[in-house]
């Protein structure tokens, strides 16, 4: 194993403890940390963290009111999700954080500075802002959204789903503009140039890439693929027998000369003696119940009785057959 | 007069204590398809192809535990534990490995030495066998079991040299294979080297021995015959 793997594998993995022992790890973390910089929040996994917006039910700019803590009541403008710990950072909803001199920045001060307060997704609710017919202001806050339809939002440049007022699904929570235009880059595209098309296919009978050039293309050794085996692969994969021994063969000689077993019909002696046997012992049985679970029970066919009724019902006429004969 | 009996678990075999039942439970599971040329395998299911030709048939009793016992002619004898326990009481765990020694074993009809380890008692069970080919070439199923992967290697080639010292003899030649009429007695690989003659000739683009043999070399003695007559070959030089 190479040594980075060796570190993996001694390294503490977060994502991989349970809900209890990150709790205890976090905690003892936090005991060699400075009280304004412990980590107070859960961390998530890693295939448990909702990346997308629409699995958090809150976009960058949504308006959200808080349910829990110092700031309930306070109905804010989000700016940031963090999937690392499921919080959310709010744009008037801050706290005071202490700074060593060694981190601080030009002009500061004071030890002290204002510092976004996280809050749990948990605590915060999506809220809107509406006008009403008399020109008033007022908010509608949505204990729980629910996601209806698609549309394509060319903000967003993405299909998105609607979102309603859970059990008040007249009222539309439309999603809020995104948060920054994008800006070009160094190696940004132009977009009339990414959605420029230079080639079209003309007919569906003809295909747009030669047959021969294919391979090139795409890796015919493609894991992903199903493999057709060759005459190769499947001797390869197959092993040699054991061979016979002298024994064996003579026993399996034997066994092909056998005549196949036939299974009997009983006789009318031995029908008479298990009708007699078993009338004997029902016509003990008193209890009506027992009687009606007896009946019921009679109707029941069993698949092994089944087989063994075929094969006798086929030995019969086969033995008929040959009599005819 | 008919009398019954209900003679359904009494004495029955069910209860009966299975003598190798850790071998037959801990075995290494085989996977029991067989595969045929076209066979499709979906990229879900993982099949990796052996870079070479299997020689030995696989070996259903490989036990996952005490691994050396694959790898010599144990007898089925595993790491056993006890407990010691010492004159104030103190219990300790302790385990007995079975008494190996590393020994050469003749077999006769191979006429060769195996150096392998040997537990003791398998030694004296060869002794009284009379011999390690004797003691390989058992049937019973306990001696199949017990074997372990490296007798079972053994043995395949004992059978094979058995095979072939049983076929027929004619004119002081050995007979490989009864080919529509002729007796063929060279073996596979000197028919290939006849059949790579005509395969050369038989195509445009020329190809060396190893591509021919890559394509060519897993067929079995009859395959290449079936190839050869296709070319009209004379098979009077190869039989009597």
């Amino acid at each position: 194993m190479s040594a980075n793997g060796i570190k993996r594998r001694l390294q503490k993995d977060f994502s991989r403890l349970n809900k209890a022992l990150r709790a205890q790890e976090t905690k003892s973390n936090n005991r060699m940390v400075l009280p304004y910089f412990e980590q107070d929040y859960d961390l998530v996994p890693k295939h448990e963290q909702k990346l997308d917006f629409t699995q958090v039910g809150l976009a960058e700019g949504d308006l959200v009111y808080i349910t829990k803590g110092e700031h309930k009541g306070k109905i804010s403008t989000l700016f940031r999700y963090t999937p690392e710990f499921d919080t959310v950072y709010l744009s008037d909803v801050s706290e005071k954080k202490v700074v060593p001199p060694t981190q601080w920045f030009e002009q500061q001060e004071s030890h002290l500075i204002d510092y976004p307060q996280q809050i749990p997704r948990d605590h915060v609710r999506l809220a809107a802002k509406d006008i009403d017919s008399a020109g008033k202001t007022y908010y509608i806050v949505a204990d729980a959204v629910v996601y209806k339809d698609k549309y394509y939002d060319d903000r967003y440049k993405q299909w998105l789903p609607k979102r309603f007022v859970k059990h008040h699904e007249s009222i539309e929570v439309p999603w809020p503009g995104p948060p920054t235009d994008p800006k070009d880059g160094e190696l940004s595209t132009d977009e009339q140039v990414a959605l420029e098309k230079t080639y079209e296919v003309q007919s569906i009978a003809i295909p747009p890439v030669p047959i021969g050039a294919l391979d090139q293309l795409r890796n015919p050794h493609s894991k992903f693929k199903s493999k057709i085996l060759t005459e190769l692969d499947a001797r390869r994969l197959t092993a040699p027998e054991m061979p016979l021994s002298k024994e064996q063969k003579i026993y399996l000689a034997k066994k092909a000369q056998q005549p196949p077993t036939s299974v009997k019909d009983l006789t009318e002696e031995m029908k008479q003696l298990i009708g007699e046997k078993m009338a004997q012992h029902l016509n003990q049985i008193e209890n009506p119940y027992m009687k009606i679970h007896l009946d019921a029970l009679s109707k029941n066919t069993t698949p092994e009785f089944e087989k063994t009724m075929k094969l006798i019902r086929e030995t019969q006429e086969l033995n008929k057959a040959e009599e005819q004969k | 007069m008919l009398t019954f009996t209900r003679g359904l678990t009494t004495g029955s075999r069910l209860f009966a204590p299975d003598k190798y039942y850790k071998i037959t439970r801990y075995a290494k599971p085989l996977s029991k398809v067989s595969y045929k040329a076209g066979d499709v395998i979906p990229a879900d299911r993982k099949v990796s192809i052996p870079p070479n030709k299997r020689h030995y048939p696989l070996y259903e009793y490989e036990t996952m535990f005490f691994k050396s016992q694959n790898r010599g002619l144990y007898g089925g004898l595993q790491r056993t534990s006890s407990r010691t326990c010492s004159e104030s009481g103190n219990k300790n765990l302790r385990s007995h490995k079975p008494n190996i020694v590393s020994s050469s074993i003749y077999s006769e009809i191979l006429d060769k030495v195996f150096k392998v380890k040997v537990s003791t008692r398998v030694l004296k069970t060869i002794s009284k066998e009379g011999g390690l080919d004797n003691y390989l070439l058992k049937d019973k199923p306990a001696r199949i079991k017990t074997m372990g992967k490296v007798a079972w290697r053994i043995k395949y080639d004992i059978m094979k040299k058995l095979e072939s010292d049983s076929l027929p003899v004619i004119e002081g030649k050995r007979i490989y294979l009864a080919y529509k009429g002729h007796n063929v007695y060279v073996g596979k690989n000197k028919l290939l080297s006849y059949l790579f003659e005509y395969a050369k000739r038989d195509t445009y683009e020329p190809i060396t021995e190893s591509q021919f043999l890559a394509t060519n070399s897993w067929k079995d003695i009859k395959e290449v015959c079936q190839d050869l007559e296709k070319y009209s070959f004379d098979f009077k030089q190869v039989s009597v």
